[in-house]
């Protein structure tokens, strides 16, 4: 069954597309992930189907109701985390939960949802006192207030460090389990990665591939990606010759990338052109496919950039 | 009614919460009122003792600064901070949380008022001769005339820096000019003009007449007649600009 069903939709800032022509569904129970960079149409999207953004064009539903017109039978099944995380500062963070809960028919017990992130003990603690990971916790368990279907987590670990990131992560697989379907957006390669059943990659307002996260790394030639990082000038157009390499690309600063389908002689070849010209290396990773891979694949761009 | 409830305190405690609100709600009114009580101790605005005649005036001074100007400061500053948008994310009503927030001023002009008279009593021996229940009466239609108004600014200004200058512009001449000190008689002509064009006069107007019993109804009825007008105005423009981002 579908959860979200979006139809072909568009909504321009003037001559900005910000939406152009999306369309996809989310299916009950999966994590499902909107992939791309800043700027790509992801929080217009994910909006439009909240209901705080009326599409220009296209039909949107999410658990079989239109969110412009059945908005509030909508909002109380489901939970939102805003890219933005703003709650009252001057509250504290029982009262701030117990203000949640009363917005809802049945609320579920405010103090079990603490103990689950491990702020018990903050209960007491003004909402202004706690640390920007503490307070991006609260806001995701405030999205579970009132026992959701549908949660839209819109960039929920940006800017978090990498425990809070893998706790948020739990968490939402914890939902996953009980049943709920999840929309999230983010711009976290390993993010969509390890958490999303299907992801849709993003890029100026179209959805430019859709697939589960293996399939869409599936889909490309099997490539080793090989970074490395270079003091000195180094002839790039010898090791694109190489046994092995299928392109290089300079990334400026002495850090370039080699595009390898055998990475044993890719490697063997760049060793011998390093040391032939009496340079060192001064990093070196070598990775499988990757969903980021996908993403310059299929715009020429990378996705941090 | 639940959600109202719990909204409604909330709004209360972060305006306790809230220093300078607190400071420009409570304690400038109060502390004001008092230096020109203990100043004017002896003498008469017409047949009134002065500190009788400045109860009014306290009053209104309060619902400048808490009603209109600081809850319109705050509404435009929750709307900034992204924390309204969260609300507009849940089945909150917009009208629950302008309902709620009129509540809570209500309950802040209440108890300041209550302060106010108990002060002016106690320490200057004002007297209230006129009728609780129309006090009453004129002190929630006023309540709601300028809680209105602060949303209905905050609705017009696009961000909270703006809406603070702009209460903060009309909400300053309002608490010294509109006859809340002095009487609007004494005051030069020029500055009775610009008073005539604050809807406060018309407040301490009325709440002075039925307080004291010495206006007549009809002048009581012109004010009222005219803080409708600035309800119902300030209303219009509320729900046509009132947003959650």
């Amino acid at each position: 069954m579908s959860v979200i069903t979006v139809d072909d939709l568009r909504k321009h800032y003037g001559e900005v597309k910000a939406v152009d022509g999306i369309s996809f569904e989310v299916q009950e129970g999966e994590i499902f992930g909107f992939l791309g960079p800043n700027g790509a149409g992801k929080t217009t999207t994910i909006e439009c189907i909240e209901g705080y953004k009326t599409p220009d064009s296209g039909t949107v539903t999410a658990l079989g109701l239109d969110p412009r017109r059945d908005g509030y039978r909508l909002k109380e099944r489901i939970g939102i985390m805003l890219q933005e995380t703003a709650l009252y500062a001057d509250l504290r963070v029982t009262e701030l939960l117990r203000l949640f809960a009363s917005y809802y028919r049945n609320p579920v017990d405010p103090d079990g949802l603490l103990e689950m992130i491990g702020l018990e003990e903050k209960g007491r603690a003004f909402v202004r006192d706690l640390s920007g990971g503490q307070r991006q916790r609260l806001a995701f368990i405030l999205t579970l207030i009132n026992d959701p279907e549908l949660l839209f987590l819109d960039e929920p670990t940006a800017g978090l460090d990498p425990q809070s990131r893998r706790a948020i992560w739990d968490w939402i697989g914890l939902a996953r389990e009980r049943g709920v379907t999840v929309f999230l957006t983010t711009h976290y390669i390993e993010e969509a990665e390890s958490l999303c059943d299907r992801v849709a990659i993003i890029d100026l307002g179209k959805v430019i591939a859709l697939d589960t996260p293996r399939r869409l790394m599936a889909s490309l030639p099997v490539e080793h990606r090989i970074e490395f990082v270079i003091e000195g000038s180094l002839d790039a157009a010898g090791l694109e010759a190489a046994p092995g390499v299928s392109r290089v690309l300079d990334e400026g600063h002495g850090t370039f990338t080699v595009y390898a389908p055998e990475v044993q002689p890719a490697l063997k070849a760049l060793i011998e052109l390093v040391e032939a010209s009496g340079l060192s290396l001064r990093g070196l990773t070598v990775e499988g496919t990757t969903l980021e891979d996908v993403f310059i694949q299929l715009t020429g761009r990378k996705l941090r950039a | 009614m639940k959600t109202l409830i719990g909204q409604t305190r909330v709004e209360f405690t972060l305006f306790l919460r809230d220093k300078a609100a607190v400071f420009f709600s409570l304690f400038l009114p109060l502390s004001t009122v008092a230096f020109f009580g203990y100043l004017n101790r002896g003498s008469q605005v017409g047949a009134v003792p002065y500190p009788s005649f400045l109860i009014a005036g306290g009053i209104g001074m309060v619902l400048s600064s808490a009603a209109f100007e600081n809850l319109s400061t705050m509404l435009a500053r929750q709307r900034d901070a992204q924390i309204l948008k969260r609300l507009g994310g849940t089945p909150l009503r917009a009208w629950t949380l302008i309902g709620a927030k009129t509540l809570s001023a209500v309950t802040v002009t209440l108890a300041q008022a209550v302060l106010l008279t108990a002060a002016t009593v106690l320490l200057f021996g004002a007297e209230v001769t006129g009728s609780i229940a129309w006090s009453l009466v004129v002190l929630l239609g006023g309540v709601l005339a300028f809680t209105m108004m602060g949303i209905a600014l905050a609705g017009l200004c696009r961000n909270a820096d703006i809406a603070s200058a702009a209460g903060m512009a009309i909400s300053l001449p309002m608490q010294f000019l509109c006859g809340t000190l002095f009487p609007l008689e004494e005051m030069p002509p020029l500055l009775q003009h610009i008073a005539h064009a604050l809807p406060l006069t018309y407040f301490v107007d009325a709440l002075r007449a039925v307080m004291l019993d010495h206006g007549g109804p009809q002048e009581v009825a012109r004010d009222g007649v005219i803080l409708l007008g600035c309800l119902i105005v300030a209303l219009v423009v509320a729900v046509r600009t009132f947003r959650w981002e």
